[in-house]
């Protein structure tokens, strides 16, 4: 494994790794959920420091000492990571600045191997593998106190914090699980039934009940504080890594565990079970003392490559689960951990709710591209927001009904199989029977009808390439109605691809519609066509309504022509007149000023006159272009015929 | 279910102030005001390393400004002439440190400097204004007990700028008339050539005063004070008005932006220019801080009123951060809000049980919550804004369809980008479906004036740390025919397809069912072939509606076994089988009554959000059940209903008026065929959105103030509301028997002080014993043992 520790904090939004990069230890944090967010820190130790095992806290909030402060979101500024190194100090990072911000040190220079900080007390716990237990103060971040409460020299490996009488205890995890008293100086209060090899996880579900397990150990118990025994054991198919727990608030939980193979085992409702098996297991017939239960596994997942690619194991490394999903991490290249979600309940049709993981899973993870690319290429910043690229899109119409269904076919596929081996069948008959009735008559239906049948395009062409309309009409009226849909949506095909053949192209649809026009009023097959030609069709009225602007633009050009002609007269007249003031400006009796103002203003309000004129004539031509339009259509016709 | 389980929590959101944002002195911290609360981000990992909650309305803020002596202060200059000085960088119980409230003639309308020590400030005071309105405008020096002394006073200021170390400032009036005022001294009318209305104001430091005109036709005036036989410089680049200008902290360069969204440095020596050109929105403020050089401080304006707050390196020019606040689309601009109060309150309009919830504007916004991250997604424009309302940041602002980048001048402003419109994602949040518009351009007078571009687009999420994202795989073009509107979109439930479709409803009632097409054998074959075969959504089914009339109120739902469509238009209900796409034999009865806003379908009974009634009908019995309420509604409404499908309730939220015309919300839980609510709860802003978070199973809520609340009937709330409890529990406990132990040690002290000894603690002992001499080598052991 080269993870040296990992562990996903309380919501599983994220993971926290510490690998060995070159010969120093690295911790890298990460957002567990790929969508659209890119966190990753990574932060590179001294090169003396080993660090044994990682724990998310919550930083302590004095605010809510005195008021219950209801906050739900653990958004990273208030989660720190705690590091327990091999030299007995213990780091505290930061996330979201990247940088150690308190490191927490031991008078004894023994390993820790936990950390443990309950979210709202400023109290932490550590111990160390000789059986010391350090208590912290976190608002000063310093050392408060050194104990030892186990008297034997035993290593402590975990830490918990659980209720019994109503107190606050510390549990200690060895290979044994101890329940001490941080109010009575530390004392034992109650021993716990253990495992042969030392605890790694321990787990607190509800107030009572606690699950250990253990090293190199496939059980994973049940302990009921209250009880003091174990009231249920979980058996998985191989040693136990890691466990976590969750529940839905629907009396819903499970419980996964990673196994030294790298697989997760599920247990469904862990403890519902037990209570049941137990009950039954109290009757009267069995004897009291051996009630502990067992429950194996009831499903396992895994992660692989397809079958097409290369076999790779790929070894689960930490599990988390959330009210929904179930969040698990595997690395990809043995350093880069990739995760996946999947919902561990689900919804049925009829209202309940039931597991989802109730058989084996097998994740098939194709090898991914871990070629290095970075957002900020080509100068992308990452503040601006992702540009729009549909260059790998497909691109379609509103209007594409090619995979349209019918309710039958959505039934069953295979029906609508048959039905088309049924229609090819009758496609063939039909065919032999016109072959010996018709065969003699046109040359160029036969081909036609043999182009279509044998999806021939080349053939197609040289049938369609035909222009003479006399021809089309016949080999048209000749054509067997059974290959009119497959005809008309080649010619659909054919006209939206190249527009300029449209007019020769019309002709065949044309006689189509007047000969197969009856039968094809059911077909489905026209859409396709029905589609291109409303296409076609729709730029009509625009192209219309632009010849009509146009010829508006002539007449008028003509119209101004004549009426320029007749305005040369009004401004020689005009002229006159200013000739007249202009021999008055001679013999200097009006001030020249003032007079090409009064001229301008008389060419102004004459332009506005114009500009005012020519709007009503817009609103003129408008009501005018139809007829316009049709006149000049009718000249048009009667030009070209 | 019990009400006390329910637990709704307004954390989340906020919009950006839009000022008072620095830069610590160590370049190592932005310090952001929303209107809830004061955030800091690190400049190095882009996260957000601190809130700081403070119990007063942060709007009143209008400057804040560092600490000189103790950088982890901050001190907050509010409207009300509060001074509040907050520690942001230490987590302390309260993070005010002192408040100062001060006397002064006017109000606060900016901080200039400290005085001789940190409790005296200088101020200019007058009458807020937002629009350039011409007012008095005094610089005052006041100590923090009120003493003050007038430095200066100026009548009819419009403009007013200060240099970025604070010692000189500027102002101008409305008659055109330009002062310069150096420290505390008198001041001087500087003469310039005025040619356009100036629109912003810029002075340089002490050594080399200048003054910088921007004008509203992108002409920058320079003016020199100290030598007036300098001609004024013409700078000329900008075309549309100059927003804001600020000179570099020695002089050389003058900073401008405006609606271009481009970032010109003038170097005013060399006369050259350098752009730093496509920001995300129009630049409306720069901010430049004596302390911080190498980092500049760029507001810019997104749309509408919402701010972005980025903090460029001036080495590089490459964004350091971004802080942006949730932006939802309000149907109606959240100003109009105070406009209708006011309006109400002039015509003294009596509200009674019948009016109270007749709200004259929508302020209703779309959003969705991914069903897998749960993450918020907002639509403006044409980008989507993705918000984590866990973590409470942007992740990310995806462009869903082609825009001009650059900035929009002149009339080029009557140039409109795609709107999206509609969107929704698929069950297994994989797959994500928009609808946007483009309305063409008035420009000119073309034929195609009136082509409104439709577009219907399909991204599926590709993972990938790096390159991941939404990523387009179809882009459908005028998806129901052309020029016909798709006002609803729907993802079917997992039952039907795997969850793998969406159907869309048009203005006519048409209906159509979208479903990716599976990759053809060949292409399956290829599978080798490292090419991924892009997934296209093809259209599966078709329901025409009428040609005719266009119904604006369509809404449209799936049943949960997906069986049954019912589509809602204007007043009529019908049921459409999703197998067959015809209407199901059974009719509903008319029991909308008006406009319907909204349909759920939820077990088997259809909860209809009507314009005026919320009413629930048993599609099974064909019965009315005893949920029916009396509502109004605006067209927006159809935001403000949610549905849990596992729970089978339902979240509505109503807007009313107070007394006081002020808009208030109250959120419902309700379960179809019950009138009791499940939960009630009220909210003191009004409420414009409100979605289903399926991976929280909680309801997400957006109020008009852009804050999300997150009404957690959920698990995860319970189960973490549990812990909360137990950890409280646990520490209380634990420093009761804290105490107890302390009474107990000090009555056994000498037995408690004991200290173990083991050979491992001298190991340290025994750590760099090179050329030490035995005196240390001692005192190390006495340490130990002692």
């Amino acid at each position: 494994m080269s993870l040296v520790a990992s562990a996903f904090d309380a919501t599983g939004q994220y993971y926290a790794s510490v690998q060995v990069s070159l010969d120093s230890h690295t911790l890298r944090v990460q957002s567990s959920s790929d969508m659209a967010d890119n966190f990753s820190n990574v932060y590179p130790f001294e090169k003396g420091v080993k660090i044994r095992a990682l724990t998310w806290i919550q930083t302590p909030s004095e605010v809510s000492k005195g008021v219950k402060k209801r906050r739900m979101d653990a958004s990273l500024e208030d989660q720190l990571i705690a590091l327990c190194l091999e030299n007995g100090a213990v780091h505290i990072y930061s996330p979201s600045r990247n940088e150690i911000v308190h490191k927490l040190a031991t008078s004894n220079h023994i390993t820790t191997s936990d950390f443990h900080h309950n979210a709202h007390s400023n109290v932490a716990y550590s111990c160390d593998i000789q059986g010391n237990l350090y208590e912290f103060n976190l608002k000063s971040w310093q050392l408060s106190k050194t104990h030892r409460p186990l008297s034997e020299e035993t290593t402590l490996t975990r830490l918990a914090t659980a209720v019994y009488n109503d107190q606050p205890h510390l549990v200690l995890c060895s290979h044994s699980t101890y329940l001490v008293d941080p109010a009575d100086n530390f004392a034992v209060v109650k021993t716990l039934p253990g495992h042969v090899s030392p605890i790694h996880t321990v787990l607190n579900y509800g107030d009572d009940i606690i699950f250990t397990a253990a090293q190199g150990d496939r059980f994973i118990n049940a302990i009921s504080i209250s009880k003091g025994t174990t009231v249920g054991v979980l058996v998985a198919e191989e040693p136990v890594l890691s466990i976590a727990i969750a529940d839905n608030g629907f009396d819903m939980a499970m419980l996964a565990a990673t196994t030294e193979s790298g697989a997760i085992e599920i247990f469904n409702s862990p403890l519902q079970k037990q209570e049941k098996t137990a009950e039954s297991a109290s009757s009267p017939y069995k004897r009291k003392k051996k009630t502990v239960n067992t429950q194996k596994s009831d499903a396992k997942i895994t992660v692989a490559r397809p079958a097409s690619e290369v076999a790779e194991n790929l070894p689960i490394q930490g599990v988390s689960i959330g009210p929904k999903h179930l969040t698990l991490t595997w690395l990809e290249d043995s350093s880069v951990p990739f995760f996946d979600a999947i919902d561990w309940w689900v919804l049925a049709e009829d209202g309940t709710k039931n597991y989802k993981i109730d058989e084996d899973v097998k994740l098939e993870k194709p090898k991914p591209n871990l070629k290095f690319s970075q957002f900020s290429k080509y100068g992308h910043d990452i503040a601006a927001p992702k540009t729009y690229n549909e260059s790998n899109a497909v691109v379609s119409s509103g209007d594409n009904l090619r995979d349209l269904e019918t309710a039958e076919e959505d039934d069953e596929d295979e029906i609508s199989l048959a039905e088309r081996l049924r229609a090819i069948q009758t496609n063939g008959h039909g065919n032999a029977a016109e072959k010996t009735g018709r065969a003699s008559t046109g040359t160029l239906t036969t081909v036609l009808s043999q182009a279509l049948k044998s999806n021939d395009h080349s053939l197609l062409e040289s049938v369609l390439n035909n222009k003479d309309e006399t021809v089309i009409r016949n080999t048209i009226l000749k054509l067997d109605s059974i290959y009119v849909g497959p005809l008309l949506d080649r010619l659909a095909e054919k006209i939206a691809r190249n527009t300029n053949r449209q007019t020769n192209l019309a002709y065949w649809v044309k006689h189509i519609l007047i000969f197969h026009g009856g039968s094809l009023q059911n077909s489905p097959s026209l859409n396709l066509l029905a589609t291109t030609m409303k296409r076609k069709a729709g730029n009509l009225d625009r192209l219309l309504e632009l010849r009509g602007k146009l010829s508006m633009m002539t007449d008028r050009l003509e119209l101004k022509r004549e009426l320029v002609g007749l305005e040369t007269r009004d401004e020689d007249e005009e002229d006159a007149d200013v000739e007249y003031i202009e021999e008055l400006d001679d013999a200097g009796l009006l001030s020249s000023e003032e007079e090409e103002e009064d001229d301008e203003d008389v060419d102004e309000d004459e332009d506005d006159a114009m500009a005012e004129e020519d709007v009503s004539d817009d609103q003129n031509s408008d009501l005018e272009v139809e007829s316009n339009g049709r006149k000049i259509d009718l000249s048009d016709s009667e030009e070209s015929s | 279910m019990v009400l006390s389980d329910w637990n709704l929590n307004f954390g989340a959101g906020g919009r950006l102030l839009g000022r008072a944002q620095l830069v610590s002195t160590d370049s190592k911290f932005a310090i952001v005001p929303f209107k809830s609360q004061i955030k800091v981000y690190s400049l190095a990992t882009r996260q957000s390393v601190r809130s700081i909650r403070l119990d007063f309305d942060l709007s009143q803020v209008v400057d804040a400004a560092l600490s000189t002596q103790d950088p982890n202060l901050l001190y907050l200059f509010t409207r009300t002439n509060a001074v509040v000085v907050v520690n942001w960088r230490e987590k302390l119980a309260s993070p005010v440190v002192a408040t100062y409230n001060l006397q002064l003639p006017a109000e606060i309308v900016r901080f200039v400097r400290f005085g001789a020590s940190e409790n005296e400030f200088y101020f200019i005071i007058g009458k807020s204004t937002t629009n350039n309105q011409p007012h008095t405008r005094t610089l005052l020096r006041s100590t923090n007990d009120s003493r003050t002394q007038e430095i200066s006073t100026l009548k009819n200021v419009v403009l007013f700028a200060m240099s970025v170390d604070r010692s000189t400032l500027a102002y101008l009036t409305n008659k055109n008339q330009l002062y310069f005022q150096c420290g505390d001294g008198p001041l001087e009318m500087t003469q310039f050539a005025y040619k356009t209305p100036i629109t912003s104001l810029a002075v340089s430091n002490a050594e080399t005063p200048m003054i910088a005109l921007g004008t509203s036709s992108g002409i920058i005036q320079l003016v020199y004070v100290s030598d007036s036989s300098k001609p004024q410089r013409l700078l000329k680049w900008h075309i549309g008005q100059v927003n804001c200008a600020e000179f570099s902290t020695d002089g050389t360069y003058l900073l401008s932006g405006g609606q271009e969204k481009v970032l010109v440095f003038w170097h005013l020596e060399s006369d050259n220019q350098q752009f730093l050109p496509r920001l995300n929105g129009e630049i409306v403020d720069i901010e430049l801080s004596a302390s911080t050089e190498e980092l500049y401080g760029v507001s810019l304006l997104l749309n509408g009123s919402d701010r972005e707050f980025l903090v460029l390196s001036a080495v590089d020019l490459t964004s350091r951060l971004n802080v942006n606040g949730v932006r939802p689309k309000f149907a109606t601009d959240v100003e109009t809000m105070e406009k209708d109060r006011r309006r109400l309150a002039k015509n003294n309009i009596v509200l009674d049980e019948d009016t109270l919830t007749r709200i004259k504007h929508d302020f209703s916004s779309h959003f969705e919550v991914h069903p897998v991250s749960n993450h918020c997604y907002f639509p403006y424009g044409a980008h989507l804004q993705s918000y984590d309302f866990v973590r409470n940041e942007q992740i990310s602002v995806i462009t869903a369809a082609p825009t001009i980048q650059a900035g929009k001048v002149r009339s080029e402003t009557s140039i409109q980008d795609p709107e999206i419109e509609q969107f929704a994602f698929s069950y297994d949040g994989k797959w994500m479906c928009t609808f946007d518009k483009l309305q063409p351009p008035e420009i000119d007078n073309l034929l195609s004036r009136n082509d409104v571009q439709y577009a219907l687009k399909f991204w599926s999420y590709v993972e990938g740390k790096d390159r991941g994202g939404w990523s387009l795989s179809t882009k459908i073009i005028d998806p129901h025919g052309p020029g016909v509107d798709v006002v609803a979109v729907a993802p079917a439930p997992q039952s039907y397809n795997d969850g793998l479709a969406f159907v869309t409803a048009d203005v006519k009632g048409g209906l159509r069912l979208w479903r990716p097409r599976v990759p053809k054998e060949i292409y399956q074959k290829m599978g080798k072939d490292k090419k991924l075969q892009q997934t296209a959504w093809t259209l599966r089914k078709v329901r025409n509606g009428n040609e005719r009339t266009d119904a604006q109120n369509v809404s449209i739902c799936w049943s949960p076994d997906a069986s049954v469509i019912a589509i809602g238009q204007e007043v009529s209900i019908s049921l459409i089988d999703v197998n067959t796409f015809e209407e199901t034999p059974v009719q509903v009865p008319s029991i909308a009554g008006s406009r319907v806003r909204c349909l759920n379908i939820i077990d088997n009974y259809l909860v209809i959000l009507a314009r005026d009634r919320l009413v629930s009908f048993d599609l099974l019995t064909f019965r009315t059940t005893d949920l029916a309420v009396k509502v109004h509604t605006q067209p927006g409404s159809r935001n403000l209903l949610a549905a849990d499908q596992n729970r089978g309730i339902f979240c509505v939220c109503v807007n009313y008026y107070t007394q006081t015309y002020n808009l208030r919300s109250r959120i419902f839980v309700f379960e179809p065929a019950k009138l009791e609510p499940l939960y009630v709860s009220d909210h003191d802003t009004g409420i414009s959105s409100v979605r289903f978070a399926s991976g929280m199973s909680s309801f997400v809520i957006v109020d008009t103030d852009s804050r999300i609340g997150i009404l957690g009937a959920g698990v995860s709330a319970l189960q973490e509301q549990k812990e909360l409890d137990r950890a409280y529990k646990l520490s209380t406990l634990l420093s009761n028997a804290k105490q107890m132990a302390s009474i107990r040690k000090t009555e056994s002290e000498a037995e408690n002080e004991r200290k173990v000894l083991n050979p491992q603690i001298f190991e340290p002992i025994l750590d760099n014993l090179e050329g030490l001499p035995l005196e240390a080598l001692f005192d190390r052991v006495m340490k130990i043992i002692a």
